[in-house]
């Protein structure tokens, strides 16, 4: 202790502006990486994280199957399905909802009716809904075979799950051909307990938007109460 | 005397001579500072650069695809694959007991319709078009190179929601600042399953719409969206379905065939993944990984990191040198003290102990100030060059704390300091009582 206290006399001037030289250095470097780190862009919100797994949908999802002829056709070109009325539709339930189109252009109910329900079992799928919209390839005078044809295939959709089958028709011809039956489709729905959507007044070209668009919403008005 | 009465005196005299000490430290945090800064960005930088390599995924990766190898171009970073062939989950497991390996990711890719229901930028509605969806088990996405942009993942499991990637918003004339604007649209997509009976053509057609969640730059599969491995193989299962009419069965497409479109095989170390590829190509499948490319950068990035250190190393060395020279003058200075000292009864050792923790000290403070400036360089170099990124539509590149090169800077520093006070404090030591008296 006594080199210590020698040393501590000896040690005497000089501790007058040292001190605050030294805290004015550090204040001067803690300013600048303060700067710095202050001015760096956020960290940006997106985030590899992977979220908790999905949970199943309290409600059970619809599972839309679409039977018919040309007017909900499942085939053509790529860059057209945008804006058809199933596409519409589709839209209009909820997330979780799923649709198998079915309908195939140029059948006859009594062609198309079979192939596509076995095309439906082969799928594997279980509808809670469909809507079925034959009318466009049917030869004239069968509307007894049309009715027969169009009772089965309800019975076949109700056998499967379906708890609401919407059955479209139209009155209105157009450039290609006649529309037939749409009485006896109504007929149908009535003694089957299902919806009837009549889809008249939509001019020469339902293609358009505004007709694909209202009958999107006449069918969407059955399918979601 | 112990090291508490040393570091006290050596404390004491620091303050006494202010100004050469305050230029000593500034002079060894300049250089600290300098060797932070450098290798800091350098590590940035290379972190940065092998990841784009890897698009965010493993260094070690390897994209194996359902395809035969083409004998031309095996061992090629970007070999093309031959002939379609069928991956199966029993192929998987052949690849995955691959010695080297470390992890197998199957992916599924599934060609689906698509419906946006977001406008275009201009406001204009976009056509469906066609377009793979990739779909992988979403919980190993941090072995895959998948990097979200915005928003997130899809929920593991989840068969309702998506994320796209820049292609798609570049159809809708987004660029990737815009991403933010496509998460929360919605999808309609569909699958189609279709066969050829005679001369009909038969098509069914499976729609689900999805949520998109977040928008990613990924590289796990050719396709624009990304979702859960469930998704597409739900859709993948109804379009792989023969359609069947009067009891005769459409072939099915053999891309349909195969369960899996491709694999990501991460191999244990960056060396195997050329030994893993020969052997994924002796299984008969096609792979391809940027094995030497990021060997090359490696390397290239290695010798710019040694010249960069050194650099720094030869500031910290001219910053000694001026230790040794500040300790020296010291020396000169107290000769009268040490002779007090030393006449009180002081040993060498003592002596030595006081020179040397106040070098040290010097050292010490330099390192730690150095450490920190060189820090905040860093991130004033880094917020630069981000806001050049950003305006470029690139990613930002985080500055991350270098923890280790800040501790060995101002560990460094302190023992160079050490090192720099060893002579000047053998020189105190070695002055006698009276020689360092007879100075007066």
């Amino acid at each position: 202790m006594r080199v210590v206290d020698a040393a501590r006399r000896v040690v005497v001037a000089g501790r007058t502006t040292s001190l605050t030289v030294c805290l004015a250095m550090v204040l001067l470097l803690g300013m600048m990486a303060g700067l710095a780190t202050s001015c760096t862009p956020p960290e940006p919100k997106a985030s590899n994280a992977v979220p908790p797994p999905a949970v199943a949908p309290a409600v059970a999802p619809i599972v839309w199957a679409s039977f018919g002829a040309d007017e909900g056709s499942a085939s053509g070109p790529v860059e057209s399905f945008e804006g058809r009325w199933p596409q519409r539709v589709l839209a209009g339930l909820p997330v979780t909802a799923e649709m198998v189109n079915l309908s195939t252009s140029g059948v006859s109910i009594g062609e198309g009716a079979a192939e596509q329900l076995a095309r439906l079992d082969q799928a594997g799928t279980r509808p809670t809904v469909a809507t079925v919209w034959f009318g466009s390839n049917e030869p004239e005078g069968r509307s007894a075979a049309f009715t027969r044809s169009l009772t089965s295939l309800v019975d076949e959709l109700k056998k499967r799950g379906a708890t609401d089958v919407v059955l479209i028709g139209r009155r209105t011809t157009t450039g290609r051909g006649p529309y037939r039956y749409a009485d006896e489709v109504e007929r149908v729905a009535a003694a089957t307990g299902s919806a009837f959507v009549p889809v008249d007044g939509l001019g020469r070209n339902p293609g358009e938007p505004a007709a694909q668009q209202a009958i999107a919403d006449a069918v969407l008005a059955k399918l979601t109460p | 005397m112990s090291w508490r009465q040393a570091i006290s005196l050596a404390g004491k005299e620091l303050r006494r001579r202010t100004g050469r000490a305050v230029l000593t430290v500034l002079a060894v945090a300049l250089a600290a500072a300098l060797l932070t800064a450098l290798l800091t960005i350098a590590n940035t930088a290379e972190t940065k650069v092998l990841d784009e390599l890897a698009k965010g995924g493993p260094l070690s990766g390897i994209r194996v695809s359902a395809a035969k190898p083409d004998a031309a171009q095996v061992g090629q970073d970007d070999a093309k694959g031959g002939a379609a062939t069928v991956l199966d989950q029993a192929a998987i497991d052949r690849i995955r007991s691959l010695p080297s390996v470390r992890e197998v990711v199957p992916v599924s890719v599934i060609r689906s319709i698509v419906v946006v229901d977001l406008a275009r930028r201009d406001g204009s509605r976009l056509a469906s078009f066609a377009d793979n969806i990739v779909g992988v088990d979403i919980r190993n996405v941090p072995n895959l190179p998948v990097t979200v942009l915005a928003g997130r993942l899809p929920a593991p499991g989840s068969t309702n929601e998506v994320t796209v990637n820049e292609g798609f918003l570049e159809r809708l004339g987004y660029r990737r600042p815009d991403a933010p604007v496509a998460v929360g649209s919605t999808l309609s997509l569909g699958t189609t399953q279709a066969g050829r009976v005679g001369d009909r053509l038969i098509e069914s057609q499976r729609w689900i719409r999805a949520t998109v969640v977040g928008v990613v730059a990924q590289e796990a599969g050719e396709g624009q969206m990304l979702a859960s491995i469930e998704l597409t193989e739900a859709a993948r299962t109804f379009a792989s379905q023969p359609i069947t009419v009067d009891g005769r069965a459409a072939p099915v497409a053999v891309r349909l065939a195969s369960p899996f479109a491709g694999a990501f095989v991460v191999a244990d170390s960056i060396e195997n993944v050329g030994r893993v590829r020969s052997e994924i190509s002796g299984l008969g499948f096609a792979s391809s990984a940027p094995e030497n490319l990021i060997a090359s950068v490696e390397r290239y990035l290695t010798v710019v990191g040694i010249v960069l250190t050194s650099v720094g190393l030869i500031a910290l060395a001219v910053a000694a040198i001026g230790i040794t020279n500040a300790t020296l003058s010291a020396v000169r200075e107290r000769r009268r003290d040490i002779g007090v000292l030393k006449a009180i009864g002081a040993t060498d050792r003592d002596i030595r102990r006081i020179f040397l923790v106040e070098s040290g000290s010097l050292g010490a403070i330099g390192g730690l100030l150095g450490a920190a400036l060189g820090y905040a360089v860093a991130v004033t170099v880094g917020t630069v060059v981000n806001r050049y990124l950003v305006d470029q539509g690139f990613e930002a590149v985080p500055v991350a704390i270098p923890v280790t090169t800040m501790v060995g800077a101002v560990v460094g520093s302190t023992a160079l300091a050490v090192i720099a006070g060893i002579l000047p404090a053998a020189r105190a030591s070695r002055l006698s009582a009276r020689e360092a008296m007879g100075s007066l």
